[in-house]
């Protein structure tokens, strides 16, 4: 009897060392005898983690373009679950993209330009289903768009070591192999530069044409020390995005803007969390804090000033300064200065400096009101508005984006409304040519399809620009006091924020660069 | 494993069995029912048949008890201490130190485990079966973290099947309870998995628990097999999983309608879904059919009998409501109530204390999650505490009473 049990239990055990050695044996097969060339992919806003099993890892956006709508598909089409090969091609500046699907595992070895990742069609009810399997890249092709699961994981390990080496949302690039069994693998993964997080702002420097982003910092390492002094890193490019310097800041920047002087002027918070309280602090070139103000309700800051050096808060009456009437005052890094604008029943929730007028919008009371910045005085209130939200002006044109970010108007100076373009959703900025009355704006649509950033003449004709732009406020969640995209003087480039990086576009439109992160002087290697 | 009195002879000690039987012979000598001569040659084969492995658990038993827990304890410490150090350092290890350690770890365990239990070399089967268990975890842990190693992603949740085949295979191979409850939590992990997966679930997902009666009932039904081939032991570890599943999934339906939140038309369920529903009522079919007719003592006309088959039919008819669009929490309410107060019936009938005390506790369960149904928003909170509170220790005290003289007259039964 013992020796049959004694026989059936090492069987077992020895079925089990199988089990795991089939798991095994393949990956390192996969591994040890590909010989093929590899090809670099990146990952834009790569964040690091740990996981207590797996260890450290990065996971971000994948920069490999998904969307294929012109791909085109095998003729009897693709079922739910079937096997494919979808073949990528790899171009310099450009992100990859999909140049066609096949059935079957079959691919063609991997070049410099073109490479393939396996797939499996994606049943579309499994939308409806939630979140069964892990997660995947989905690539969407074809017209009616079909969705392919590709076998690339969104996360790389990397050695425990790299935790240290990430402040923020990093760029991250990493080399893809075939597999000699098929099975993609990445190697040679490492840091290019650093991302921007969602907190991240952009200025832009007009005299001298350069792009600074101020980035607030996180605590990187293996155990983060949420409690060290908050840092927050300032970069600047020049106007065609390339990287000139990068500095430290004390405290983390929640906007900023260019003085005429190149220097700095932003809204700096000592907290790590919270927006409660920040001082207004003036920077050199190198990120030297050359002034500093005392802290400022954050809630009562409503837009910069940037030619007296200061911002604009809305300040209460008794002695919390928050009850109704509020008035608008500047404070500058001296203290308050005059005039008072208002009164107003609440605070209103955007300033805007143009010339020598300040425009002060009034979203829930619908109405728009332009004071003389010198004397305070009252010009003319602009009432025939529908929740407005953002004002851009250049001499006599004035342009507000209203009705929800849904609608764009432009006011005659006398407040008669010269013509109104609705059918937007997620108006998100408008810039102004000078002297035209005609400018740009971003939104997320224009008539039911993707606008990104379009070109509007001075009677109201929309013309589609970059569609492929996807312009968000500069910041996402939190709230900006700056300006969400510039226009350079010299040449007409437009710089404004994408999600993941900072566009700049041509005079006539044309995408000139798109700045995903600072690059460092040399890639950092993260796992060994 | 027949059930039968010599392969049964784990269930008393060796020396006690000696004991018991020398205190025969001498008596039947002495009542002059053996001659001398007789009584000398049997006495000559006691503890002649006892196996070396047989003599070595009794040693181990001569250690006293506080020997074996100091042991017992040190096997937990040990194999924590392994983990922790393990868990520690995993993130230093390079990839081959990582795989090398699980391979090592398992087989080491595996292999120590074995050979200290009854079976194997040396004689601390409780040692060995403790070693043998976490052999058995380290498996599952294995599977787990290589998939992490390799960013591995499954289309089935094959991996759950796999370990729970391996564990129940160990676990009647070291005549293990232990891991047996192991095994059959693994069993219901992979279904509940396997469906989830298959459903747009997640993991071992609750969503529909409508799909774990059908696992109850199979597991139920495995149980009587084991009742009928004599392995009480593992009879009572199989049945009380199928009750733990059963109830406890027709409890959380009688209190939520899942379905209706989670807004998930039945209708997307693959073709697999319906097979991982309907398998398991006929795997409990197959095991009961198989029960009446080789079980010499069971008829279909005895109640007991005629309880089950209705039971049964009640809970494929519970799968059938379950998939309605409407509203259904009364129909669970009712199967819960029902199956309660059968599951008491024949812990009576059958004179189980797991069906018993399991049914019990859940027909308790289910007045009082009624209770609160119904009474919070109706009662003053105080006059409801104090309510449930009483009912709850005068119920408690009445059931108790009831069970330990049910429990006494089994043992008495018994003897």
């Amino acid at each position: 009897m013992r020796p049959s049990r004694r026989v059936a239990m090492y069987a077992v055990v020895g079925a089990q060392l199988l089990v795991l050695a089939s798991i095994v044996a393949p990956q390192e097969l996969n591994m040890a005898l590909d010989a093929g060339a590899a090809v670099d992919l990146d990952l834009v806003r790569a964040r690091s983690a740990r996981d207590s099993f797996r260890g450290a890892y990065v996971s971000g956006e994948s920069a490999l373009d998904l969307d294929g709508p012109s791909v085109v598909l095998p003729a009897d089409g693709l079922r739910p679950g079937e096997r494919v090969m979808v073949a990528f091609t790899a171009q310099p500046e450009r992100r990859p993209r999909i140049v066609g699907v096949e059935r079957g595992r079959r691919a063609a070895p991997f070049t410099p330009t073109s490479f393939s990742v396996p797939g499996r069609v994606v049943d579309p009810r499994d939308g409806t289903r939630g979140a069964g399997r892990d997660r995947r890249l989905v690539a969407r092709v074809g017209r009616p768009p079909v969705s392919i699961a590709l076998d690339l994981p969104d996360s790389i390990a990397v050695d425990d070591s790299a935790l240290d080496r990430f402040t923020g949302p990093g760029l991250v690039r990493a080399s893809l192999h075939a597999g000699f069994l098929g099975r993609r693998y990445f190697t040679d993964v490492r840091l290019l530069g650093r991302a921007w997080s969602d907190d991240a702002r952009f200025a832009w420097d007009d005299v001298r044409e350069r792009l600074l982003v101020l980035a607030p910092r996180q605590p990187a390492g293996r155990r983060p020390d949420w409690d060290a002094p908050v840092r927050s890193d300032l970069f600047v490019f020049d106007g065609a995005g390339k990287e000139l310097a990068a500095s430290e800041i004390p405290g983390r920047v929640i906007d900023a803007v260019v003085e005429a002087d190149g220097h700095v002027l932003a809204v700096v918070s000592e907290r790590r969390w919270g927006d409660s309280e920040a001082s207004l602090v003036r920077l050199d070139g190198d990120g030297g804090v050359l002034q500093r103000s005392a802290p400022v309700a954050f809630d009562r800051m409503l837009g910069f000033d940037a030619a007296t050096g200061g911002v604009w808060v809305a300040r209460g009456t008794g002695a919390s300064q928050r009850q109704a009437p509020f008035h608008v005052q500047r404070t500058t890094l001296g203290g308050l200065r005059e005039p008072r604008l208002g009164p107003f029943d609440s605070p209103p929730p955007v300033v805007v400096s143009a010339g020598a007028d300040v425009w002060v919008v009034e979203t829930d009371r619908h109405r728009l009101t332009r004071f003389d910045g010198a004397t305070g005085r009252v010009v003319r209130a602009y009432r025939d508005l529908n929740s407005p939200v953002d004002v851009a002006v250049d001499g006599e044109a004035i342009i507000v984006i209203e009705a929800n970010r849904s609608q764009l108007t432009r006011l005659a100076a006398d407040g008669t409304v010269a013509w109104r373009v609705p059918r937007f959703q997620g108006l998100t900025w408008a810039v102004l040519e000078p002297g035209g009355g005609g400018g740009w704006v971003g939104a997320s649509t224009y008539e039911g399809t993707p606008a990104g950033v379009l070109r509007f003449g001075p009677d109201g004709a929309v013309t589609r620009v970059a569609e492929t732009a996807r312009p968000v406020q500069n910041g996402d969640w939190r709230r900006g006091i700056g300006r969400g995209a510039f226009r350079s003087t010299r040449d007409g480039r437009l710089v404004f924020r994408e999600r993941e990086a900072i566009a700049i576009l041509s005079a006539d439109g044309a995408t000139l660069t798109r700045v995903l992160g600072f690059r460092f002087p040399s890639a950092q290697r993260l796992r060994s | 494993m027949d059930g039968s009195p010599a392969d049964r002879s784990d269930v008393v000690a060796p020396s006690v069995r000696e004991r018991v039987l020398r205190d025969a012979i001498g008596a039947w000598r002495a009542a002059s029912l053996l001659s001398a001569g007789q009584a000398e040659r049997l006495l000559a084969t006691v503890g002649a048949g006892a196996s070396p492995g047989e003599r070595r658990v009794a040693n181990e038993r001569k250690l006293g008890r506080g020997v074996t827990i100091l042991i017992n304890l040190g096997a937990i410490v040990l194999g924590a201490g392994l983990l922790v150090f393990f868990a520690s350092n995993w993130v230093e290890f390079g990839r081959a130190a990582k795989i090398a350690s699980l391979f090592a770890l398992t087989l080491a365990f595996y292999v120590a485990g074995f050979e200290l239990t009854r079976d194997g070399r040396w004689s601390f089967p409780k040692l060995g079966v403790a070693l043998v268990f976490l052999g058995c975890v380290m498996f599952g842990t294995d599977i787990v973290l290589l998939a992490l190693i390799y960013d591995l992603g499954a289309e089935h949740a094959w991996s759950f099947l796999v370990q729970a085949v391996a564990w129940l295979a160990v676990a009647y191979i070291v005549r293990s309870r232990l891991v047996l409850f192991l095994g059959l939590i693994g069993v219901v992990a992979w279904f509940g998995a396997e469906v989830g997966y298959c459903w747009g679930g997640y993991w071992i997902y609750l969503g529909r628990p409508f799909h774990f009666i059908g696992v109850g009932a199979c597991l139920l039904a495995v149980a009587g097999v084991h009742g009928w081939r004599g392995q009480r032991d593992f009879a009572a570890a199989w049945a009380l999983v199928g009750l733990l599943v059963v109830y406890l999934s027709t409890l959380i339906l009688s209190i939520f309608d899942v379905q209706r939140h989670v807004r998930v038309d039945a209708a997307t369920a693959p073709a697999l879904v319906w097979l991982l529903f309907a398998v398991p009522y006929v795997l409990a079919a197959i095991a009961l059919g198989i029960i009446h007719r080789r079980w010499s003592r069971s008829t279909l006309a005895e109640p007991p009998a005629v309880v089950v088959l209705v039971l049964l039919g009640c809970m494929i008819l519970a799968s059938v409501i379950a998939v309605t669009p409407h509203s259904r929490e009364l129909w669970f309410i009712l199967l819960l109530t029902l199956l309660t107060s059968a599951g008491v019936y024949l812990g009576i009938a059958w004179e189980s204390p797991v069906f018993l005390n399991t049914s019990l506790v859940f027909l308790a369960v289910n007045l009082y999650t009624r209770f609160y149904e119904y009474f919070w928003d109706a009662m003053p909170k105080s006059l409801f505490f104090i309510i449930g509170g009483a009912t709850l220790m005068l119920g408690g005290v009445w059931v108790e009473r009831m069970r330990r003289r049910l429990i006494r007259q089994f043992a008495a039964t018994a003897a």
